[in-house]
């Protein structure tokens, strides 16, 4: 197998690129109005029909999607192919209330699969790997994605799931483990477990791919050190399909789109017009080429930019950026704009996985802001000192992004209230 | 020569210390020693066991945040001001140590006391009190008590 899983799609002319999302884009519209009421009230509010949209130029006459609508349609009311068409469904948290449910079709299967494949054969896969899937099975998108992406590629697949440490340390040295896939936090887990056990030199890994959070490059420098491979960053949401919406090369410069199946476009969050390339925005998708849920102008609220320059690697399909932080909702406190993406961002700079919490409150008509902060073994050190010390650069390190005092307050892990098993950002306790 | 101890981060708040010492009993870790240093929003538990690459595997599988830390366990000879000989013997030989804490060995009258030096110092202390006819606990030691 060669260096890529579909030459001459991962490398087609830019021309080419167009074309299909001309063609995709004015084939879905026709499909949407036709088959989902949902879609077509939205377009008749907005007074488009599917005749407007000629190609991806139109594409802004469209309405936009959000997290909110699927769960307005749930279960069927997003599902533009009968039921017993299709054969799969996977489903994500929502913050508050309904989940969101996605369906697949036996080709949206292949379609996901595939993209997961491209994945990882970008990351050094062949047929003669093992790939080592530790990313949750089941409702969860990042096991079963992984694993059709392997048996696709034609690699061994170890199905492993989600910790039990012990199991997925003897599995990865006894069966010769190549190719490690899971979230990135786990992997810099599983790392410091083979550093403690000294049983580096039994295993074999040569390449990771990590995704389901974001992660810093301090982050991959350091699992690329310790366990001696490279380490792939791998987008993806449910409701597009599942991880490999996007997927690192050997460049690690950017995520390639797969842009046969997905129209990628970057928006100013506030306006919702459309922002050229290299802009930061919300990075908004079309899954054109889905059969059972195909989604038009979907808002991710993942900020990011793009760039559709050729990459070094010989793909020319767009690139999005490592992802910069949420749209969240803004907070007024003590009359400073703070965005959660921003607390965000400085944990993320500070070498950390980004499970925060803020809380906002009014003590004496002045507000305070606390933000908890869910201890990793990383910041930890068995020395109260340096532990405090950690804290003490957290709260520097905000005060210079925010503009303001925030207290840190280190939590135990899993400790911050979730909903649904996301978790909640922001508690404002100020009754105003 | 050193033992493994185990560090827990425990956050400072009712119950979280009492879920920690019940943890290690409803799983039957056999402690050897259990110390507490804290601030007002967090303490840091030190333990040493008999296994400690099984506890700590146990210990992160739920969800405990902890870390292995190489230190020394020396045997205190009975008579008084050990404690203050051992330290003496560290200072003389330019050993900074970080911290300590003495324990009484399971079903003995031993006391034992633990430190922490610079991973780079501790084979250095560890030969220093051998040298002074000291018993330096190795991680068999450990198996036995
Ligand atoms: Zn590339």
């Amino acid at each position: 197998m060669g260096k890529y899983f579909q030459e001459e799609i991962e490398t087609a002319s830019r021309e080419e690129i167009e074309q299909w999302q001309n063609d995709g884009i004015v084939d879905v519209v026709k499909r949407v109005y036709e088959n989902v009421p949902y879609y077509r009230e939205k377009m008749d509010a907005l007074g488009v029909t599917p005749d407007d949209i000629k190609s991806t130029k139109d594409m802004h006459k469209l309405p936009f999607l959000t997290k909110d609508d699927l769960r307005d349609a749930y279960p069927y009311g997003l599902l533009a192919r009968p039921l017993k068409d299709c054969v799969r469904i996977q489903s994500t948290s929502g913050t508050t209330g309904r989940r969101v449910v996605a369906f697949y079709t036996m080709n949206d299967i292949h379609l996901w699969d595939t993209c997961c494949a491209r994945a990882i054969v970008a990351a050094g896969g062949t047929d003669e790997d093992v790939v080592h899937v530790s990313y949750g099975y089941g409702l969860f998108t990042g096991g079963p994605g992984l694993n059709g992406g392997s048996h696709m590629v034609g690699s061994l697949t170890l199905p492993m799931s989600s910790g039990n440490t012990d199991r997925q340390l003897q599995f990865m040295t006894d069966l010769g483990s190549t190719i490690l896939c899971c979230t990135p936090s786990y992997a810099a887990y599983l790392a410091e477990s083979i550093h403690e056990r000294g049983i580096k030199d039994q295993i074999k890994l040569k390449a990771g791919i990590f995704g389901a959070e974001a992660w810093s490059e301090e982050m991959r420098k350091d699992i690329q050190e310790k366990l001696g491979i490279k380490a792939y960053d791998i987008y993806g949401l449910t409701e597009i399909s599942g991880p490999g919406v996007s997927f690192e090369c050997e460049c690690q410069d950017g995520m390639h789109v797969n842009e046969d199946y997905f129209i990628p476009e970057i928006i100013d969050p506030k306006t919702g017009e459309p922002l050229p390339d290299g802009e930061k925005g919300e990075l908004v998708f079309t899954s054109f080429a889905k059969e059972a849920f195909p989604l038009i102008r979907y808002r991710t609220k993942d900020i990011t930019y793009i760039t559709r320059e050729k990459c070094k690697c010989g793909r020319t399909h767009a690139r999005i950026h490592r992802l910069m932080g949420r749209t969240d909702d803004m907070l007024i406190i003590k009359g400073v704009n703070v965005f959660p993406s921003q607390v965000e961002e400085v944990l993320i700079n500070q070498g950390m996985p980004a499970n925060y919490q803020l809380i906002v409150d009014r003590v004496n008509n002045s507000d305070t802001l606390e933000v908890r902060v869910e201890m990793t073994p990383e910041m930890f050190s068995d020395e109260l000192a340096a532990v405090e010390k950690k804290e003490k650069e957290i709260v520097a390190a905000l005060k210079s992004m925010l503009g303001i005092y925030a207290k840190v307050k280190l939590v135990q892990p899993k400790s911050i209230t979730r909903s649904e098993g996301k978790a909640v950002r922001v508690i404002d306790n100020r009754k105003i | 020569m050193y033992i493994n101890q185990i560090s827990v981060f425990v956050e400072n708040k009712p119950g979280n210390l009492a879920a920690l010492t019940e943890f290690i009993a409803k799983h039957n870790i056999d402690l050897r020693a259990f110390t507490l240093v804290d601030s007002t929003d967090y303490g840091i538990v030190r333990i040493i066991v008999k296994d400690a690459f099984d506890t700590i595997t146990l210990l992160k599988d739920n969800d405990w945040i902890c870390k292995l830390t190489k230190v020394i366990g020396v045997k205190l000879p009975d008579k008084p001001g050990a404690m203050a000989t051992i330290m003496g013997i560290m200072a003389k030989n330019n050993i900074n140590v970080d911290y300590a804490y003495a324990f009484v060995a399971k079903g003995t009258t031993d006391a034992l006391m633990v430190f922490k030096v610079n991973e780079s110092e501790a084979e250095k202390a560890s030969a220093v009190l051998s040298s002074e006819g000291l018993k330096v606990i190795s991680p068999a030691d450990l198996e036995s008590m």
